[in-house]
C-alpha cells in the first residue's frame, strides 16, 4: 500500500481535476481543474531537483 | 506475486509498448501543436479577423451566406453550415463536390453579420495545423487509418496497466520518486521511466482511452443514423428526396423554437451523412459548461418548414461527445492548455526512455538478462 499512497493521490486529483472543468465553466470549477491537475508535474520537478542534489 | 507471473506482465508490457511506441510518439508530436491550434493559426495569420462593427449589428441570414457560398464555387455544394464555438459572429460554410462527400471540403468562413467572406480553406490548402491534424486523426489514411490509431491507443491502456503491475511490484524496496542519478545511465533512465509514467499514469489513461473513443466516431454517427435516427425519420420512407430543399432560415427558425435555452451548433443540408434526403437535421447545443458537449438533432422538414422529431441522443453519441474534450484539454482556459502540453511531453519522455530501456536491454549478455527478469524487469547489477 506504501507504494500506491502517492500514485493514488495523484491519480485522485488528476480525475477530479478533469471532470471539474466539464462540470463547470470558469472561476472555482477551472481553479481546482488547474490545481488538482498540477501535482503530477510538480512532483516530478521536486523529485529531479532532490536526485540532482543527492550525493 | 509468482516470478512466473510477473515474467508474463513484464512480456506484454514490452511488447504492448514496441508495437504502439512509435505511433504513439507521433501522436504525442503532433498533438502537441493542435492544443494550440488556435493560437498558432492566429500567429500564422490563418485565423479570420472579424472587422469591428457596432454592438448590436444583426446578423445576416443563413440564406444570404449560401447563397454568397454558392456563387464562390458554383461547382459545389452546401453540406453543413457550422457556427463558431467561441465566437458567435463566425460561421462556416462547408461544400464539397457531393452531398455525401467525407474529404476535400471547401470551407468559407462568414463574417455572420455581414455575410462576407473572411477566409477561404480549399482541400489544396496544406496549413501546419492541417498537416499536423491530418496525421493525428488518421495519418492521411481515412477511416482504416483512424481505426489504427484507436487500437494502438487501446495497446497504450494496455502498456499502462501493466507498467501499473510492474511498477508496483518493483518499488517495493524504493521510495517514490527515487531517481538513482549516479547509478548509471540505464538505471537513472528506468527511474525516471517509473516515475513520470506513475505520475502521468492516471492522465495518459484518460487521453488515450478517449482517442481511441474518438475514432469510432465515423463507426458511430453510421450506427446512430441506422438506430434511433431512423426511427426519426421512418414516415418519410419510400418518399422522393427532395431536389429543392426550401430556407434553411425557416427551418432555423422552427428549430430555434422547439429548443428553446439551447445554441444552434450546426445545420446538415438535406442528403448529407447527419441528415435525411428529406430534412434540414439542427444540431443544438446546451448553455450549460455540462451539456455544451451534448448535441441536440432537431429534423425539420426542408420543404414545409415543420417539425418532423426531436429526441435527446443516445448514451453512445453522449460518450463520444463527451469524450471529445476529455481529449483535446481545450475546456479550461489557457492555463489548462499549458497543463497539458507538458503533461504530453512528459509522455513523449515516457515513451522515448521506454523505447531506450528495451533497446539497451537486448544489448545486455543473455545472463544479465536472465537476472534482470529473476530480481524485477530490471535491477542495478544489470546495467551495461
Amino acid at each position: 500500500m506504501r507504494v500506491w499512497r502517492w500514485p493514488l493521490l495523484l491519480g485522485v486529483l488528476t480525475l477530479t481535476g478533469l471532470v471539474s472543468a466539464l462540470l463547470g465553466e470558469g472561476g472555482a470549477w477551472w481553479i481546482y481543474c488547474w490545481v488538482a491537475l498540477s501535482p503530477p508535474l510538480v512532483v516530478c520537478f521536486a523529485c529531479l531537483v532532490r536526485a540532482g542534489r543527492r550525493p | 506475486m509468482t516470478a512466473s507471473a510477473i515474467r508474463k506482465w513484464c512480456w506484454v508490457h514490452k511488447w504492448s509498448s514496441i508495437v504502439s511506441t512509435v505511433f504513439l510518439l507521433m501522436l504525442c508530436i503532433t498533438g502537441l501543436p493542435l492544443i494550440f491550434h488556435h493560437e498558432i493559426d492566429h500567429l500564422l495569420g490563418n485565423e479570420p479577423e472579424l472587422p469591428s462593427l457596432p454592438a448590436g449589428t444583426p446578423v445576416a441570414s443563413l440564406d444570404r451566406m449560401v447563397e454568397v457560398a454558392t456563387k464562390r464555387f458554383p461547382d459545389q455544394v452546401v453540406q453543413y453550415f457550422v457556427w463558431d464555438r467561441d465566437e458567435p459572429n463566425l460561421a462556416t460554410v462547408f461544400m464539397a463536390k457531393s452531398l455525401t462527400a467525407t474529404t476535400d471540403y471547401t470551407g468559407l468562413t462568414f463574417d455572420a453579420r455581414t455575410a462576407e467572406i473572411l477566409k477561404e480553406a480549399t482541400p489544396d490548402q496544406y496549413s501546419f495545423i492541417r498537416i499536423m491534424f491530418q496525421l493525428h486523426v488518421d495519418m492521411f489514411a481515412g477511416l482504416p487509418g483512424k481505426l489504427f490509431l484507436g487500437a494502438m491507443g487501446l495497446l497504450l491502456v494496455v502498456a499502462v496497466v501493466t507498467g501499473a503491475v510492474i511498477y508496483g511490484r518493483f518499488m517495493r524496496r524504493l521510495d517514490f520518486g527515487t531517481v538513482r542519478a549516479r547509478s548509471g545511465r540505464r538505471v537513472r533512465w528506468l527511474d525516471l521511466h517509473n516515475l513520470l509514467g506513475v505520475v502521468t499514469l492516471a492522465w495518459v489513461l484518460v487521453v488515450g482511452l478517449t482517442g481511441a473513443i474518438n475514432t469510432t466516431a465515423d463507426l458511430v454517427l453510421r450506427y446512430w443514423k441506422a438506430d434511433q435516427f431512423a426511427e426519426m425519420v421512418a414516415p418519410y420512407r419510400g418518399h422522393p428526396p427532395v431536389a429543392t430543399p426550401g430556407s434553411s432560415d425557416a427551418a432555423l427558425a422552427t428549430g430555434l423554437h422547439h429548443a428553446p435555452g439551447m445554441i444552434p451548433s450546426f445545420v446538415a443540408w438535406p442528403g448529407t451523412l447527419f441528415s435525411s434526403p428529406h430534412h434540414y437535421a439542427i444540431f443544438f447545443r446546451g448553455d450549460q459548461a455540462w451539456s455544451a458537449r451534448l448535441l441536440k438533432p432537431v429534423l425539420v422538414d426542408a420543404v414545409t418548414a415543420k417539425l418532423t422529431d426531436t429526441r435527446d441522443m443516445p448514451w453512445y453519441v453522449k460518450g463520444l461527445l463527451l469524450s471529445q474534450p476529455l481529449h483535446f484539454g481545450d475546456y479550461g482556459g489557457m492555463p489548462l492548455k499549458i497543463i497539458w502540453a507538458l503533461l504530453d511531453l512528459l509522455t513523449i519522455v515516457v515513451l522515448g526512455s521506454g523505447l531506450y530501456l528495451w533497446l539497451s536491454r537486448r544489448r545486455l549478455p543473455p545472463e544479465a538478462r536472465l537476472a534482470e527478469v529473476e530480481s524485477g524487469c530490471f535491477s542495478e547489477t544489470a546495467k551495461p
